[in-house]
Formats: C-alpha cells, structure tokens, sequence
C-alpha cells in the first residue's frame, strides 16, 4: 500500500487534512506546535503519516528534530512513496519556504511531492485571490486548492493520492540555494498580500492585547472557565446521580439480602457510580478549553503570561501545556517539547503535575460541595462553589510557580536556555465537529481508562471491607486491621483510617479516592437507603479544617503512575521521577497539615 | 535604534540582527527577520509582554531581550 507523509510548516491545518482524508479524530486546533507525536492512519488505499510541522529543517525546538530526523529517516528508508506538503494560503510566504526545503529533501530521495494549498475558504471570504495554476507550474508539481475545514477540493486531492504520478523530475537544489528568497518570489507573484490578511484577521487584538483590557479579559475568560465547568455541568450531573440511583433501585429492588445485593450496591452503585457523575464536568473543560485552543486566543494567552511565567523561570510557551495539564498531564507533559528552551521546558514538565487534571475533579467536587455551601456571592454574579474551585485551581498553579522559581534558580540555574518567538495565528472560528468529538471522547477515555482501575481497586477495597463479618461491619474488617494501621499518620490532618485507606488506593490513580470512600460509606451504613455521599460524610464527622486539608494534600500529592513513566520518557532518567514522586508526597503533607491547623 | 524602540503602527527596515546568537539569529532569519526585511509593530502590550510584529513570513510575538538585539531603521511615511 502507498504511503504518503504529510509536512508542513506549523498551523497549516495539517492534523484537520489527516482527519478529513482518513476519517480518523486527531486533535487540530489554531496553535502552532500542536502535533507533538507523528501519527499515522489508514483509508482503504493508502496510508498517511502525519508530521509534526517545521518552520526550516534546521530545527532548533525538540519537535522540529523529532520531525525532520523522522522524516528523513523515513524518506531514506523507502518508507515513503510520496510526500503531501500543506501550504497554508493566507501565509503563503512562510509556508513555501518549509515546501521548497520539503520538496528539495523528497527529491534528493527520489519521491515525489504533492502539494495542497489549505484555507482558500479564507482567501474567498477575504476576496482575495490565489493563483493556484501558475504555482503549480513553478512548483512543477500537482497541486490543489483545498479547505481542510469545509471539505472544498477534498475529493479531488483523495483521488489524487490514490494514484499519484510517480515521474517527478529531481530537482535537487545545492547547498546554497536560498529558500528563504525564492519563496518571497513566488508567495509576491501568485499570492495575496499577507499584511492585507493580518489587518483584516487580527482586529480582535485590539481588545484582547489592548494594554489596558488585555490583563483583564485575559482573567476574565479563566474565570468564566471554571464557573462553566461547575454550572454548565450541574444539570448533567444530576441527571448521572439521579440515574445511576434508579439503576441501583432497579437492579436490587427485588433481590434478596445478601452478597450478591451488597455487592452491586456497594461496589458498583456506590464506588464507580459516585465517579461517573463528574464525567460531565470533563467534556465541559476539555470543551472551553478546545474553543479558546481553535479560536486563537491560546497564542494571545501565551504572550500575556510570558512575562510572570519567564519571571518564575518558565515561558509563555509553557502556558499550552499547564492548560492541558488541567484535563491530563500525559498529553501536557508531551506538549511542552513545543517549549524550545530546554531549561524551561524542563520546569514546565515538573510544573504540570501540580495542575488541577481532571482526576482530581471528582475529589474536588466531593469536597467542595460537602464543605462549600451552594450560594451566589456579589449579586448573584458567581457561584461561591464555582469560586472555591477557582480558588483551589489557582493555589496549584501557585505551588507550581514557587517549586519551578526555585528550582530555576538553583537546581537549572545553567541549564541551556532559549528566548520566546511565536507565530500568532489569525482568529478562527472553531471546527465545532471534531471539538465536539474530542470533547466526547477525552470524557470517553477517562471513564474507560480509569475505569478499569477504579473498579479494580473499587472490588478488592469492598472485599476487604466486607470480609470477615458481612455488611455492617466495616469497624471490624480486614480493611480496618490496615488502615487503623496507618491511623496515626493522619491523626493529625484530623482523619480517621477511612479516609487514610481512600488515599492510599488513590496512590494508583487519584480518582479513586471517590469510588473507595463511596464503597466503604455502603458497607458501614448496611441499609438499601444510603445517603449520598456528600452526606455521608457530614455525617462522619469529617470537620471543615480536615475537608481543606485533603483538598490541599490531592492538590499537590503525585498519584499517578502514568504521568511518572511518561516524565521518565521525557526526560530519559528515573532520577526525575521518584524525586518527583517523593518530594510531591511530603510537600503535600505538610501543606495539608499547615491548611488543618489554620483551620481548626 | 533597536526593534523594541519601535512604536506601534510604525513600519521599519531591519538594518542587522547580528548581536544576536548564531542559532537564534538563524531562526529569527527564517521568520523573516533579515537585514533589508520590512517590519512592523501592531501594538504595545500589557505587562510589557512579547509584542506582535508583522514581518514577511507572519506575525510573530518577540520577547524583549531579543528585539532589544535587531537593529533597525524606521521608515517614514
């Protein structure tokens, strides 16, 4: 089967082309240094690889030398029977200086190279004009005009690749050529002019880096960010809540007392039930998140931080990946090799860990409405939850920003360091399509890959707590002989062995302090009824000092044993690792501690 | 003068970019920043944050400590 790879210099819509012409969902968004791993699919007639993009071939950022080392790699290697070169049409000039490099290195191989010109939607509605033909012809290549958002010119490219002529004639340029200079020429004959399209596409920036409402907006929209999590999720959540009950009533309703009945009541309903219920608030950030991604604003948000991140020893380019980090560190974590600086990338990769991720939400939601009441502050105008989650968000960024200020200066103090450039796209309207599915699927994956563990650890905590004694004796369980055992630890945090057996598990994977703390409240109460879990708790005695401590102690603590082996793949050591492990746990303790004592 | 001098809605001619280190002032040439290129600065930002300039090849935030190093011309218009 024919292999194609698709190039191209960053934001030419590339990763959107590699889903309309396989079907498939990768993540595209309007940010440059989105695609950070080269991906490959299928259709039924050819393969495609997608690259991540590069302004030259003489990479400077991680992911440019994992992309041209690969790509020439894979051209070398006959791997490649045809390369498909994106060109982004309202940036013509920067984009034919990344294809003629493509085209020179294809052809010194021998392989022959299409290219497709993406955004003529845009050049329409701007009434601007591309002349696609006399390109080509100076290109002496096929090509196409295309819109990988609508589909234009889609069908025509597809059955191009199905056959692509294989009779190119290597046009091999010396080592002095200057691509820089040609694509100039050509990008000034048979394009528009790119200022025309930054004046018309950039008027935005007049609000959102306006000195004065820049700093302010940029605030602004990182609050509306956490109140829709919280609010727009609430209804759904209900309804999760409200089902699974009836699912439970439905279930057992007329089943006899016994195993079988505790068991689905207690482990299913009342462990991996209580965590599906914050699957909403998932799509809701992975959503908004997506809009601000796709919207070219994140770009605006990276200039804005750039000055406190540098100031805390990381870069405006770190801003993408402590986002990220807020649904999933993994991705974040492989997302800040867009960070060229080496020293900040680093910073950035111990940074992320500290971000509020989605495992933590279904803690946070636990806490913050068993301890924060549910009223509206300053007229009605936000949610005093919806603050406290906020409030909770930014002290993790906070602890983030002290632990990479002092490492920057100590630690890292002479590791390699690199200024900031970045490429600021143009404002675009989202592809609402693959956001939604994406959206979909991060709200997917966390249930399916968590899942599994918490239902693991969900039936094992059940087990030991039901043993020996049956329903109703949670105090005289194996699972009690093992957490009275780690008792005194958490003494003073104000906590008994429960809520010590809930963080130990959580230690696999936080998210499951939820699923645990639900099971063990089920095998005590021993009755069909059991309250919710957020009364339950009031009901443990669980003192509002000792809420804040765990919600500080899970705002720092590293649990997660993914995030720690793909730190280790980053950073190509184990040394970083467990000493992230490590001082993340005691950090997070004696914070947790310090927070019960102010409290109570 | 040096590009962070430059005002916004002023267009410039780079006059050399080499003050600055040979890997970045290799980068910042394939951006388009290259003696003889045409500049402009679309605004002052908040927090004396990295300004958007609008070069050949795009638009490009540009930190302080390197726009400090490209020297340019202003042009008057």
């Amino acid at each position: 089967m024919n292999s194609i790879a698709i190039m191209g210099k960053p934001n030419t819509g590339k990763s959107l082309l590699f889903n309309r012409l396989t079907g498939m969902n990768q993540r595209v968004a309007n940010f440059p240094g989105v695609t950070t791993e080269i991906k490959s699919g299928q259709t039924t007639d050819f393969s495609l690889v997608d690259f991540p993009g590069a302004y030259t071939f003489q990479a400077i950022t991680r992911d440019e030398q994992v992309a041209v080392e690969r790509f020439e790699f894979a051209l070398d290697n006959k791997k490649i029977q045809t390369v498909l070169c994106v060109l982004d049409a309202t940036q013509l000039s920067a984009s034919l200086r990344m294809a003629l490099e493509v085209r020179s290195r294809a052809n010194h191989f021998g392989v022959p190279v299409v290219f497709a010109v993406n955004m003529m939607d845009e050049i329409k509605s701007l009434k601007l004009h591309v002349d696609i033909e006399g390109l080509g012809k100076a290109l002496d290549a096929p090509i196409f005009a295309i819109s990988a958002r609508t589909g234009e010119g889609i069908k025509d490219l597809g059955a191009f690749l199905r056959s692509p002529k294989t009779d190119q004639v290597p046009t091999d340029q010396n080592e002095n050529f200057d691509f820089y200079q040609h694509a100039r020429e050509l990008a000034l004959k048979f394009g528009p002019q790119t200022d025309l399209i930054v004046a018309k596409k950039n008027k935005l920036d007049r609000f959102f880096l306006s000195s004065t409402f820049g700093g302010l907006l940029f605030a602004a929209i990182m609050l509306f960010l956490f109140q829709a999590i919280f609010t727009w999720a609430g209804p759904f959540m209900d309804f999760i809540e409200n089902s699974i009950a009836w699912a439970s009533e439905a279930t057992t309703g007329g089943m006899a007392d016994g195993l079988a009945k505790d068991f689905l009541n207690d482990a299913i309903f009342g462990g991996l039930g209580s965590f599906l219920v914050f699957v909403p608030q998932i799509f809701f950030l992975t959503f908004i998140v997506g809009v601000l991604e796709d919207s070219g604003y994140l770009a605006r948000a990276a200039l804005i931080c750039h000055r406190p991140l540098k100031f805390f020893g990381m870069s405006g380019k770190s801003f993408i990946p402590l986002l990220t980090g807020h649904a999933c560190a993994i991705p974040a974590i492989i997302a800040a090799r867009s960070v060229d600086s080496p020293k900040k990338r680093i910073l950035t990769i111990l940074a992320v860990p500290l971000m509020s991720c989605s495992a933590r939400l279904p803690v946070y939601g636990l806490l913050i409405s068993a301890f924060i009441p549910s009223v509206t502050v300053a007229g009605g105008l936000f949610g005093l939850q919806g603050l406290a989650f906020f409030g909770i968000f930014g002290f993790s960024i906070v602890a983030a920003l002290v632990v990479t200020s002092l490492l920057s200066r100590t630690t890292y103090k002479d590791e390699t360091d690199l200024p900031f450039v970045l490429e600021l796209p143009s404002y675009r309207l989202p592809h609402w399509k693959p956001l939604l599915i994406r959206s979909v699927r991060s709200a997917y994956q966390f249930v399916s890959k968590a899942g599994a563990i918490i239902f693991t650890v969900t039936v094992v905590v059940w087990a030991l707590g039901y043993f020996p004694n049956g329903s109703g004796h949670l105090d005289t369980s194996f699972l009690a002989v093992l957490g009275k055992a780690i008792e005194p630890v958490l003494a003073p945090l104000g906590l008994d062995w429960k809520y010590g057996v809930a963080i130990l598990t959580s230690f696999l994977a936080r998210e499951v302090f939820v699923g645990v703390l639900g099971t063990m409240f089920g095998i005590e109460a021993a009755d069909e009824n059991v309250d919710s879990l957020i009364d339950t708790i009031h009901g443990s005695g669980l003192t509002f000092a000792s809420g804040m401590a765990l919600l500080v102690f899970y705002a720092i603590a590293m649990q997660c044993v993914s995030t720690l082996a793909v730190i280790k793949q980053e950073l190509g050591n184990y040394k970083a690792p467990i000493l992230i492990f490590i001082g993340y746990s005691l950090a997070a303790y004696l914070c947790a501690w310090a927070t019960y004592l102010v409290f109570s | 003068m040096s590009l962070w001098d430059l005002p916004a809605d002023k267009t410039a001619e780079i006059t050399s970019i080499d003050q600055l280190e040979p890997n970045i002032r290799q980068r910042m040439a394939d951006l388009g920043f290259r003696p003889g290129d045409q500049i402009k600065c679309l605004r002052k930002t908040p927090f004396g944050a990295p300004r958007p300039y609008i070069g050949p090849q795009g638009t490009f935030s540009i930190e302080k400590d390197i726009a400090q190093l490209v020297t340019i011309q202003e042009i008057s218009q």
